[in-house]
């Protein structure tokens, strides 16, 4: 015993032993303050939950309410001053495109629950719209009495959603930028715009013509400041809105042209 | 002398002990925690613990809720004087494609107490060769890339956030 007690090489031995045991305990107790589980990448917390499928309708209800570019005062004309040009939609919703008589080629275009001339749109028929002021109704015919409801949707439908920033896109035409991403930017360029180093937007510095993107309403010099009701503000958002584009019913982007701020609706068929 | 050559002695075997008892995969869930904070995210990814680091295999990265890259292994290694991370097969998003070439075949990161106020970085895709040096100090990378034939020609764009050496590199520096 007292050899072996001496033997110096069970004594190295017995000491890197114990330095062994102290490593080991020194790594459990750095273990106790560690965290167990990995982070995985949620796709609730990304960009599923923001750009959800919506309600067309709705969605155009909101557009109307929220719309920034405030009508100028005018002087309010009588009903019987006023012209149809067109109507596009039903009792619930839809915009009309009216003008005055002394100025028929001024027209503009409400939607229902906006006022023109001191009078709210109420509702929308086949070749009328109802007026309401005062707690009174007025009807506004079609300034064309052989105007028919045919004529009505194929053409003033048209020229009522594009004056009014609405299209119509195909589900084809998104599938064929979502597969030629390289596309996107032959027809369309954008640049961010900075206020101090925060991005506030990212502006439209050309639009390729006779392109698709062309078709879309988008012109040069807009800046696009909210898609879907979320702001811009980072090439993240415009990467997540591009990658969730496949998802989409429907989409609203809010621009600003000059020094009004407009709303661009797009129907995803 | 020979009771402070016994002492380096033991104390190297001792470090040696704590290094190979690390809970590295703990130690790389700490990491993913505080790469969470800033939105990144490595997704997807086998772990290997290894005793001197961590292997990860076939990781997605995301970056603020973009998929950004894809890679087909991560070498972690902890030598406490040496620390090196290597990536093999980087797939970037293909958001980028009209941008930057999307493969990068291998990158090596490393550290070392030689320089340590310095990481340094080497890469090799098709874009060429990078290399690049992070300044911990002043918080500045600098980069110098040795473009490919495919850079000079189809990513002129890209080459103009560069600056044009003498020598045919493009240097690019950043404080971060």
């Amino acid at each position: 015993m007292k050899n072996l007690s001496n033997n110096s090489f069970l004594k190295i031995i017995l000491q890197l032993l114990f330095l062994i045991l102290i490593a080991k305990l020194i790594a459990v107790a750095i273990l106790w303050f560690l965290p167990v589980q990995t982070q995985e990448f949620q796709e609730s917390n990304s960009r599923a939950s923001h750009y959800q499928s919506m309600n067309f309708k709705n969605m155009l209800e909101v557009a109307s309410h929220k719309k920034v570019s405030k009508p100028k005062q005018r002087e309010q004309t009588s009903i019987k001053n006023m012209i149809l040009h067109g109507l596009y939609g039903n009792s619930d919703f839809g915009y009309a495109i009216v003008a005055t008589k002394s100025n028929p080629k001024k027209t503009e275009i409400i939607s229902i629950g906006e006022k023109y001339q001191g009078y709210t749109l109420k509702g929308i028929a086949l070749n009328y719209v109802t007026f309401i002021r005062n707690n009174k109704e007025y009807i506004l015919k079609l300034d064309s009495p052989t105007t028919k409801q045919a004529v009505v949707s194929s053409v003033s439908k048209q020229k009522v959603e594009e004056e009014n920033g609405f299209h119509t896109v195909s589900r084809d035409e998104i599938n064929y930028y979502i597969k030629n991403p390289t596309k996107i930017w032959k027809d369309i360029s954008i640049q961010e715009i900075k206020k101090g180093s925060k991005i506030v937007g990212f502006k439209v510095t050309k639009v390729r013509k006779n392109s698709k993107m062309d078709t879309l309403g988008l012109k040069r010099g807009d800046i696009i400041l909210k898609a879907n009701g979320i702001a811009l503000t980072s090439y993240s958002a415009a990467i997540k809105l591009y990658q969730n584009f496949k998802q989409l019913d429907s989409l609203s982007l809010l621009i600003k042209r000059g020094n009004e701020e407009k709303e661009l609706l797009y129907e995803i068929n | 002398m020979v009771r402070v050559g016994k002492f380096l002695v033991y104390l190297l075997f001792f470090i040696t002990m704590v290094l190979y008892f690390l809970p590295k995969e703990n130690l790389y869930f700490l990491l993913e925690q505080e790469l969470a904070k800033k939105e990144i995210f490595i997704s997807n990814e086998e772990i290997k613990e290894k005793a001197f680091g961590l292997e990860l295999q076939n990781a997605t990265i995301s970056y603020e809720g973009i998929e950004a890259a894809q890679l087909k292994s991560l070498d972690i290694n902890l030598f406490l004087l040496y620390n090196s991370l290597d990536l093999q097969e980087i797939e970037l998003s293909s958001l980028i494609a009209n941008y930057w070439p999307q493969k990068i075949q291998e990158c090596h990161l490393s550290y070392s107490i030689l320089s340590p106020l310095q990481i340094e970085g080497v890469a090799q895709g098709v874009f060429g060769t990078i290399e690049a040096h992070y300044m911990i100090k002043e918080a500045t990378l600098t980069v110098i890339l040795h473009p490919s034939k495919i850079m000079l020609k189809k990513y002129r764009s890209t080459l103009r956030y560069f600056k044009k050496l003498k020598n045919g590199e493009y240097s690019y520096e950043k404080s971060l």
